[in-house]
């Protein structure tokens, strides 16, 4: 799917390509019919190929599946998983006596969509914390203990509330208080504290449906072609770092590419302050900002470069 | 008599390496028996080999045999013993020596050709990390297994080609090399010349 037969939401859209375009993990709150699993699809169409090393990768996994079809060479296209929430424990990070790789390995290299996050079991959900940091997992038993690969870009989306109108300008929610608290606990902090960029996607204004006026030129190529140069970008400034993307930056590399100037800085920890962020969004601001910049093609990080990435961080549903 | 042949186990993304032991002893009962911890994917290997020997018209040995998975302390899961078993059956049976430098890895029907198998992707980059330069696979897993570089795959239609291959008599011709990074010419014509050194020895052994 074309990401411009998708009406409005230019916002969100424009988080899905910086995490195209940086790997970054990304979760959208919002009412039910506003789509966020119709962006989430479409970024299929934004995610540039694999590379040759990460392709080899990719295609190891899926040959111990049996997951290649016959006569198929090696794996080009993102792969991109979408467990429904039933999945259990041992079917999203792998298990078994002979360990088989789970979703998150199978998402290794590509897109992890959870629609419903909140509705998976709370195992699962918490399961994700070392793979997000770590970019794998060890599934450990009896016999044996194997490490897997799972560095997967996560796309959540969830409702803020069980009626899914918290929030919505133009319906009232109908749960009560204790309700949303409730739903919203599902979500620990520790897992939101993870995900890059936090975003609401709004029902789309019902007049737009009709209207002929849509953005026609912001469509899938339009975006592909600029986080495929961001890619390349990020390709020359990691060569012999051992890492692709800007959302696998170590702290000591984050300092190393990151450089701020006073005015960025400043605004940074006013952030921070304000919106009372832990020390690991402080640093995942400055990848956002990073990538953002990666985007524009511009060599430092700028005051407004923070403020898009910061812009990302404070404003959710979720309270 | 006793033949080796090389084929891998899984465990997790690692790949190890396997000796599949094949005895054939001067007495005792006629029978077949596989040892090495294998699950019942490979167990049932012994049935789909012994099955599709019959359906190709071949004879197994009238004794008994026995089969180890080495090492033995690594449990062996999955369909893909079946080559490799009936190519040490064959070289037993049919006093053929196998190429030293091989991998077989594939699963065999009871008509005797071979199915689409899970992992040849990881037989390959096994066989060019260790040194391997041939890998035998189902014909329709070549693809999957000639995309790692410098690796030559021969893709096994059935049982009956794979003897004739072995025998000397029609030589499957190895898919075709994607890339190869150190001097592909010279290693081209290694092998070309190892190829035909062993298919003219073959044809030697079989005139006289």
């Amino acid at each position: 799917m074309d990401i411009g037969e998708i009406i409005g939401q230019e916002y969100v859209k424009r988080a899905l390509e910086i995490c195209a375009a940086g790997g970054h993990n990304l979760i959208m709150v919002g009412p039910p019919g506003s789509g966020k699993t119709m962006l989430a699809k479409a970024l299929v169409s934004i995610l540039p190929d694999l590379s040759e090393e990460e392709s080899i990768e990719v295609t190891k996994i899926y040959s111990l599946v049996g997951k290649i079809p016959p006569n198929c060479g090696l794996l080009r296209k993102r792969p991109f998983r979408n467990p429904h929430h039933t999945i259990s424990y041992a079917g999203m990070i792998g298990g078994g006596s002979n360990p088989l790789p789970g979703e998150i390995t199978l998402a290794h290299r590509g897109v992890l969509f959870m629609d419903e996050f909140s509705e998976f079991t709370r195992p699962v959900l918490e399961s994700l914390r070392q793979p997000l940091e770590s970019g794998k997992i060890t599934v450990s038993r009896s016999r044996c203990s194997v490490d897997f690969p799972s560095k997967f870009m996560l796309i959540a989306s969830s409702n803020p509330c069980p009626c899914g109108h918290y929030g919505d300008p133009k319906k009232e929610c109908t749960c009560s208080e204790n309700k949303i608290r409730n739903y919203q606990a599902k979500l620990s902090g520790p897992i939101l504290d993870r995900i890059d960029l936090h975003v609401n996607v709004l029902p789309v204004d019902k007049n737009r449906l009709f209207s002929s006026n849509r953005s026609v030129e912001i469509n899938s190529k339009y975006i592909l072609d600029r986080v495929l140069k961001a890619h390349e970008i990020q390709s020359k400034r990691f060569e012999g770092e051992g890492i692709f993307f800007n959302c696998d930056m170590s702290n000591s590399q984050i300092e190393k590419y990151c450089n701020l100037k006073s005015d960025s800085k400043k605004l940074l920890l006013q952030a921070v302050e304000k919106f009372s962020l832990s020390t690991r969004a402080y640093f995942k601001i400055m990848k956002v900002a990073r990538t953002i910049a990666d985007i524009n093609g511009e060599n430092d990080v700028e005051a407004d470069h923070i403020a898009e990435a910061v812009q990302y961080r404070s404003k959710i549903f979720l309270q | 008599m006793l033949v080796k042949v090389k084929s891998i186990a899984n465990r997790g993304i690692q790949t190890l390496g396997v000796d599949v032991e094949i005895n054939v002893s001067s007495g005792g009962l006629p029978g077949l028996e596989i040892v090495g911890l294998p699950d019942k994917s490979v167990a049932e290997s012994r049935d789909r080999v012994r099955t599709a020997f019959q359906n190709c018209g071949l004879k197994l040995p009238g004794r008994k045999i026995m089969i180890n998975l080495a090492p033995a302390d690594i449990n062996k899961e999955g369909s893909f013993y079946d080559l490799p078993i009936a190519a040490g059956l064959i070289s037993a049976s049919l006093n053929i020596s196998l190429p030293d430098d091989a991998l077989f890895f594939g699963e065999l029907s009871f008509d005797g050709s071979l199915r689409h198998t899970k992992g040849s992707f990881l037989l390959s980059l096994y066989a060019k990390e260790n040194g391997y330069s041939r890998v035998f696979v189902p014909s329709s897993c070549a693809k999957e297994a000639a995309s790692v570089n410098g690796i030559f795959v021969y893709a096994v239609e059935n049982l009956s080609s794979l003897v004739e291959h072995l025998g000397g008599r029609r030589i499957i011709s190895p898919s075709p090399v994607v890339h190869l990074q150190k001097n592909p010419k010279i290693f081209l014509i290694k092998i070309y010349q190892e190829m035909k050194i062993w298919t003219s020895e073959k044809l030697l052994a079989k005139s006289t």
